[in-house]
């Protein structure tokens, strides 16, 4: 019941934020924080499969770098190609991560690591669809929708793309939530904790990890060609590690133990360096001192915060 | 009827063989002690008839089929469950999610169970909930149920594990050192605990150290060291038996 009122503020929130904030400053924030939420969410959802994903970014590029090019190369509708290239960086993950998978704690990390390393080398050498490393630039915008000849949205301004990334990260937080929440999240739970139990009794190891893998891949992919059509500008360092870093801060700071976690580390994450904007040179090392002040007095990620608030009454009280 | 057959059963590491041509036949219904000194290769095999380790040579035969080879999830399947020593145990979840989370080869998951919420889902559910309370009854820490995996004392976490390996529904229970850090009165609840999953129809392998639990339990022992097959027979053959006492004892030197 709860948890039902909070999904229904938050729609609430989603729906009116770009009514009341119209300024393309703080559109722009509102539109990069969802897409970091998009991110943080699917580098959590890998991690709920006990894998540390350390190229998380790779499969943001791919679903970037396909869109692209099947709009502009293959003439398709963006509506096309936004779900095809996540269907297409699904596939990828698939092949990557069926011989990967099986490595556990750092190796893994190394592994995905290199692939996003290597899937930037390949944009560089192939100019020929990819563009270099100069990139791709003047992605178009998303076609208009039509309604049946009644209205018609064009996406001029930033508040339809703002609308647009609401909707696709509250599609990937009730996806992944309920999946979670299912007897299949489930077995990504038992896998996580002992994955030599989780065999014993049955459960088969590669298959949920490679259907746990598809999924997040395949929502990052989606953020990923949404920010391609977004910027409209993409190369191969805007799918750096840093990125990767970027998801996986966001998901630690806001906590990994649940789906909100993510959310709200990115929101905070993405909000705290513009107000620390005035600060100029000292805007990075404030930054990074919030970052350290949380992981060691939150190392749950500041979802803890109310347990641990509840716990300090608790004991105030017996005492 | 036979349930579970090996034949030539070897395992190798590097230049060390740990199993070698090991014969074993358990028959439905029995309830079947493995001994044998430290470093005799008895969860060895364990692990070979599970299928965490791959065999060298030979073959298991599980109701007469071949499973060397198969991973441990096939095995599952195929009706053969371990419990872990040191205890394996989801920590972090309770006891009854523990359970819950073991019945995955009952549950019959569909991909798109988590998006079309449905009756018959709500009512697999509850069945399998069900389920879960009997396991914790038959094992007996039913009301611990609520508790964390890990909080709880030791002996009720061996018999988690126990009932982590029955929501399998195993043809047979491979239980190794079931009875293992226990005192007298947590080994008798263990023994009772284990005549009890027997009387269910499930055929059991026990590994165990403390001769007591094996002796008072078993119908059949069989007595391994170095991988080998040393002795077999019921409980009083064993103890009887000179290469038996010699593997635990050492060699018994006259002339001293």
């Amino acid at each position: 019941m709860r948890k039902s009122f909070f999904f229904l503020g938050l729609v609430i929130i989603l729906l009116v934020l770009p009514l009341i904030i119209r300024d393309p400053f703080y559109v722009d924030i509102m539109i990069m924080g969802a897409f970091n939420c998009i991110i943080a969410l699917t580098w959590r959802s890998i991690m709920q499969l006990g894998q540390f994903s350390f190229g998380h970014a790779a499969f943001v590029g791919i679903g970037g770098y396909a869109s692209a090019l099947m709009v502009m190369k293959l003439g398709l509708s963006f509506w096309v190609s936004l779900p095809v290239s996540g269907v297409i960086t699904a596939i990828l993950a698939l092949m990557i991560g069926l011989p990967t998978l099986r490595l556990k704690g750092m190796f893994f990390s190394i592994t995905t690591w290199s692939f996003n390393e290597i899937t930037r080398a390949i944009y560089v050498i192939f100019k020929k669809p990819f563009g270099g490393s100069t990139g791709i630039y003047g992605i178009p915008a998303p076609d208009p929708i039509n309604f049946l000849g009644l209205f018609e949205i064009r996406f001029a301004t930033k508040t339809e793309f703002c609308y647009l990334i609401f909707i696709l990260f509250l599609t990937t937080y009730i996806v992944l939530r309920r999946i979670e929440q299912s007897r299949i999240g489930m077995n990504f739970d038992a896998i996580r904790v002992d994955d030599d139990l989780a065999e014993s009794v049955g459960i088969n190891l590669m298959e949920y990890k490679c259907l746990g893998f598809a999924v997040a891949c395949f929502f990052a992919g989606v953020a990923g060609s949404f920010y391609a059509h977004y910027i409209s500008f993409i190369s191969p360092n805007s799918f750096e590690m840093a990125l990767s870093v970027n998801a996986i801060v966001y998901a630690m700071v806001g906590g990994i133990g649940s789906v909100l976690g993510p959310i709200v580390g990115a929101s905070i994450l993405t909000v705290i360096p513009i107000f620390l904007h005035s600060a100029g040179f000292f805007k990075m090392i404030f930054y990074a001192l919030f970052l350290l002040l949380i992981l060691l007095f939150l190392p749950e990620g500041l979802i803890s915060i109310p347990v641990r608030v509840q716990k300090i009454r608790q004991q105030f009280r017996i005492k | 009827m036979l349930l579970l057959e090996t034949k030539k059963l070897t395992k190798q590491f590097g230049g060390l063989t740990a199993v070698n041509s090991l014969e074993l036949q358990i028959n439905q219904g029995e309830i079947v002690g493995l001994i044998g000194p430290n470093g005799a290769g008895k969860t060895t095999v364990f692990n070979l008839i599970t299928g965490f380790f791959l065999p060298s040579n030979g073959t298991i035969l599980l109701s007469g089929e071949r499973v060397e080879g198969l991973r441990p999830h096939n095995i599952a399947q195929k009706g053969c469950t371990r419990t872990f020593q040191p205890t394996k145990l989801f920590s972090g979840y309770s006891v009854i999610r523990n359970v819950l989370m073991a019945q995955h080869l009952y549950s019959r998951i569909h991909f798109w169970d988590p998006f079309v919420p449905s009756r018959s889902l709500r009512d697999r559910e509850n069945l399998l909930l069900k389920e879960v309370e009997s396991i914790l009854d038959l094992v007996g820490i039913s009301e611990q149920r609520n508790e964390q995996a890990q909080d709880l004392p030791h002996g009720h976490q061996q018999a988690l594990g126990i009932a982590i390996a029955l929501a399998t529904h195993p043809k047979l229970l491979l239980l190794d050192e079931p009875a293992t850090g226990m005192n007298p009165e947590e080994s008798f609840i263990m023994m009772e605990r284990i005549r009890k999953i027997a009387n269910t129809g499930i055929t059991i392998v026990i590994i165990e150290h403390d001769m007591k639990v094996i002796m008072n339990l078993c119908s059949r022992i069989i007595a391994i060291n170095y991988g080998k097959k040393i002795a077999e027979g019921t409980p009083k053959q064993i103890r009887e038996n000179p290469e038996v006492i010699q593997a635990y004892l050492g060699k018994n030197d006259v002339s001293a």
